[in-house]
């Protein structure tokens, strides 16, 4: 066994003492936070998708009433020449 | 169990609770180690640990397929690397801290810990550090030789008979 490998098995080791106990709170905790995080994300995708879709439906009706792609009207008659 | 630390029982969170209360024991020694608090005074450890296992909770319908022990593991270390990287200005002239990776700096905590307790291969350890694979091997001695030799000891004194 090198020094090396000595030295890695010595701090292993050191580490592998028994693991504490979780206290039970701590779980309770991570459940209220983790709940809490996944309201936040749903709330934040349902906004996400709410102003998506009113985006889209305002852009749909102002398409069908302005017709941007039509040619304006002229505001006066064009002037009549060469008949 | 006291009324503040109710756990709803939806599916999730039993599934939760049952993997949680299985993995926190190692998660809790490992964020301890990072920390190098003394083993009856946890808080940060234990901050971490809730920190991190709230966001697996968050992700536990997401995770197809992957290990939520990997996941929260990654977590916890990158939680701790963050926090110590913002705290490092304020690291000199610091007490040591008592745990056994006490003498450490964070970034050698977390490879030995990735390494040598969690057996994690070089190239993940390097990856969740955003450190090259030889850079990691070369922490891990280092720290594996300051580990052997604690400060005290005469420099070239002979590593303790264990």
């Amino acid at each position: 066994m090198s020094g090396e490998d000595r030295r890695k098995e010595h701090v292993r080791r050191l580490l592998d003492t028994p693991p504490p106990p979780v206290p039970q709170e701590l779980l309770a905790e991570a459940v209220r936070r983790g709940e809490r995080l996944r309201r936040l994300r749903a709330g934040a995708r349902r906004f996400l998708w709410v102003v998506g879709t009113a985006v889209v439906a305002g852009v749909v009706v102002w398409l069908v009433v302005a017709r941007p792609w039509a040619a304006p009207e002229m505001p006066v008659t064009p002037p009549l020449t060469g008949w | 169990m006291s009324p503040g630390h109710e756990i709803p029982r939806t599916a999730r969170a039993r599934a939760f609770v049952s993997f949680a209360a299985g993995a926190g024991g190692r998660l809790l020694h490992l964020a301890v180690l990072l920390t190098g608090e003394a083993p009856g005074s946890t808080p940060y450890a234990r901050r971490l640990l809730t920190a991190a296992l709230s966001r697996t909770y968050a992700d536990w319908d997401a995770l197809r397929g992957d290990d939520p022990y990997d996941r929260t593991r990654q977590d916890l270390v990158a939680r701790y690397a963050r926090a110590a990287w913002h705290r490092r200005l304020g690291a000199a002239g610091r007490t040591r801290d008592p745990g056994p990776l006490g003498p450490l700096t964070p970034h050698e905590r977390i490879a030995v810990v990735l390494r040598l307790y969690e057996g994690v291969p070089e190239e993940q350890a390097a990856a969740l550090l955003g450190l090259p694979a030889e850079r990691v091997r070369a922490l891990t001695a280092r720290a594996s030789v300051r580990l052997a030799r604690p400060p005290g000891g005469a420099p070239g004194a002979p590593e303790p008979a264990r």
